[in-house]
């Protein structure tokens, strides 16, 4: 099997805090991947590591492609979509242009339409406030924006950081239906860091769990999940 | 009635000028965060640009053309060189950039064209128009057209193109649109060269109507400072509003307020800067929630 993306002894630092030791991910092409783990483990750091937000050592590799020292919108440009924590989106502009401004990256303008008209579809919470600004958005909305955002680019790997965060059960069961949906219909492959370890469980198919800035764990999800350290740590039974 | 009209014309028209600047100052802000105080003063040496064209023999349109491209450019030169390495120290270190540029544009120009007044040609015929039993000055109106064919031009861009939809939210959300895949850098570049041109085009507007030197801008940059300041620093439409609001109002005050005459109009534009900051200090147009300065 060979991986879309391999990441192969990652190691980054926040000035002289270094907060990855060694992280070892391989997420497959069509594949759904989640990273567990406690606060400061090192996910959001992998993931921003991933697209060029923090200087890192190490081997990440995109379809055998490295992506070391590459800036983060050509890493864009390349088809990873990342949807950040704090979502990274466009509060001031319109739900329609945040749209747009994810296909910015693609010349097929009949198909960047039908995309977005496929969202509203998907979401017709959007449609209707299509020309207002999303930061009028509730939280939950602009989580779905934040992931039709990163999906209209067509990217060959979606990130994911705490979709979940700060929001109800309910929105948040909503939105791990539309990924499940994403997943089966388009096979985008996805790396996701989830507090909300039995969802994220649910929707991947390998787990990796992070501790202290390395990987102490990993496998399918079915045994990540049956792991007795993992179920009383992150699952809470 | 008829002196009313041609006063409230002429002051539009010289605040479409203050506009024209007025754009080029909100387009930094709202992209780069700062006021760039040298704004004027690379308007006046791209004037000065064409200005040697024109006396060297080239054609006016020539002289205009080139002037603009070489202020474009060397818009787009300055934020690469001289901002783009300052660009995470702060608002105070940018702000002195733009002011030890100022002493440098100004230096530069009077070094190479000197310091004597010289006259500029006007685009427009002399001469006055009957618009409904008023005579109006063709300059003024042209230049009212002008300015409102910039704005125009420029809502098309910012509200119909792709390239205008990512340079605003470059301005807005770097982060975000780095993550997009806008190159950030790249839009930052354009909005400096783009302002750049507008502040050019003030310069060839005004130059006919005062003398060329290198303190040509000095006033239109006061004036242009408090229509920004009055429309709000971070709207365009605002810009434009307040700018043509402090030309109507120094031309009125200018002429029927004897005590004011045209030595003191200079003073209208400071009181409006500052009644706005007292009252309104994110203008009529403006979110409130611009804090740098």
């Amino acid at each position: 099997m060979t991986a879309l993306l391999e990441i192969e002894g990652l190691r980054a630092s926040y000035g002289p805090v270094r907060a990855l030791h060694g992280v070892d991910i391989a997420v497959p092409e069509g594949g759904v991947v989640a990273i567990l783990g406690p606060n400061g483990a090192g996910k959001t750091t992998t993931l921003r590591a991933l697209t060029g937000m923090v200087r890192t050592s190490g081997r990440i590799a995109l379809a055998g492609r490295s992506l070391a020292g590459l800036s983060t919108s050509r890493i864009a440009r390349l088809g990873v979509a990342h949807v950040p924590e704090g979502r990274g989106t466009f509060p001031a502009l319109t739900v329609e242009e945040n749209l747009r401004l994810g296909a910015y990256t693609r010349r097929d303008a009949a198909g960047v339409r039908a995309d977005i008209a496929r969202w509203y579809e998907l979401f017709p919470q959007l449609a209707e406030r299509a020309g207002q600004a999303a930061g009028n958005l509730s939280g939950g909305e602009q989580q779905m924006l934040a992931i039709a955002r990163a999906l209209l680019l067509r990217p060959r790997l979606l990130l994911l950081d705490e979709p979940s965060l700060g929001l109800a059960p309910m929105v948040t069961r909503e939105l791990f239906g539309v990924l499940g949906l994403v997943k089966r219909e388009q096979g985008t492959t996805m790396l996701l860091v989830e507090q909300n370890a039995n969802m994220a469980l649910e929707l991947a198919d390998h787990a990796y769990v992070l501790e202290a800035g390395r990987t102490v764990l990993a496998g399918p999800a079915g045994q990540v999940r049956s792991d007795e350290s993992v179920r009383r740590a992150y699952l809470g039974y | 009635m008829e002196r009313f009209l041609q006063v409230v014309v002429d002051g539009i028209a010289d605040g479409s000028i203050y506009g024209a600047l007025a754009l080029a100052l909100v387009l930094i802000f709202r992209s780069t965060g700062i006021v760039n105080f040298a704004q004027g003063e690379m308007a006046m040496f791209a004037t000065f640009v064409a200005w040697g064209l024109h006396d060297g023999g080239r054609p006016l349109w020539l002289a205009l053309l080139a002037a603009f491209a070489l202020a474009f450019l060397g818009g787009m030169a300055i934020e690469r060189l001289l901002i783009r390495p300052v660009e995470g120290a702060g608002t105070l270190t940018l702000v002195i950039v733009t002011l030890g540029l100022f002493i440098l544009v100004n230096a530069a120009a009077g070094w190479i064209w000197g310091f004597t007044n010289r006259g500029f040609p006007s685009i427009f015929p002399s001469g006055v128009a009957r618009l409904g039993g008023v005579e109006l000055s063709i300059e003024s109106l042209g230049i009212i057209a002008v300015l409102l064919a910039v704005v125009a031009l420029l809502g098309l861009l910012f509200q119909r193109t792709k390239l205008g939809l990512a340079m605003r939210a470059a301005a807005l959300n770097p982060d975000s649109s780095r993550l997009v895949g806008i190159r950030v850098g790249r839009m930052l570049m354009l909005g400096w060269g783009l302002a750049a041109l507008l502040g050019a085009l003030a310069g060839v507007l005004v130059a006919p109507r005062l003398f060329l030197d290198v303190n040509l801008m000095g006033g239109v940059l006061v004036y242009a400072f408090a229509g920004a300041a009055l429309g709000g620093f971070d709207s365009p439409l605002g810009a434009v509003v307040g700018s043509w609001i402090i030309g109507v109002t120094e031309n009125l005050a200018g002429t029927y307020v004897g005590a004011v005459g045209a030595d003191l109009k200079v003073l209208v534009p400071l009181a409006v800067i500052f009644v706005v900051l007292l009252v309104r200090p994110s203008g009529l147009f403006g979110s409130p929630e611009v804090t740098r300065v």
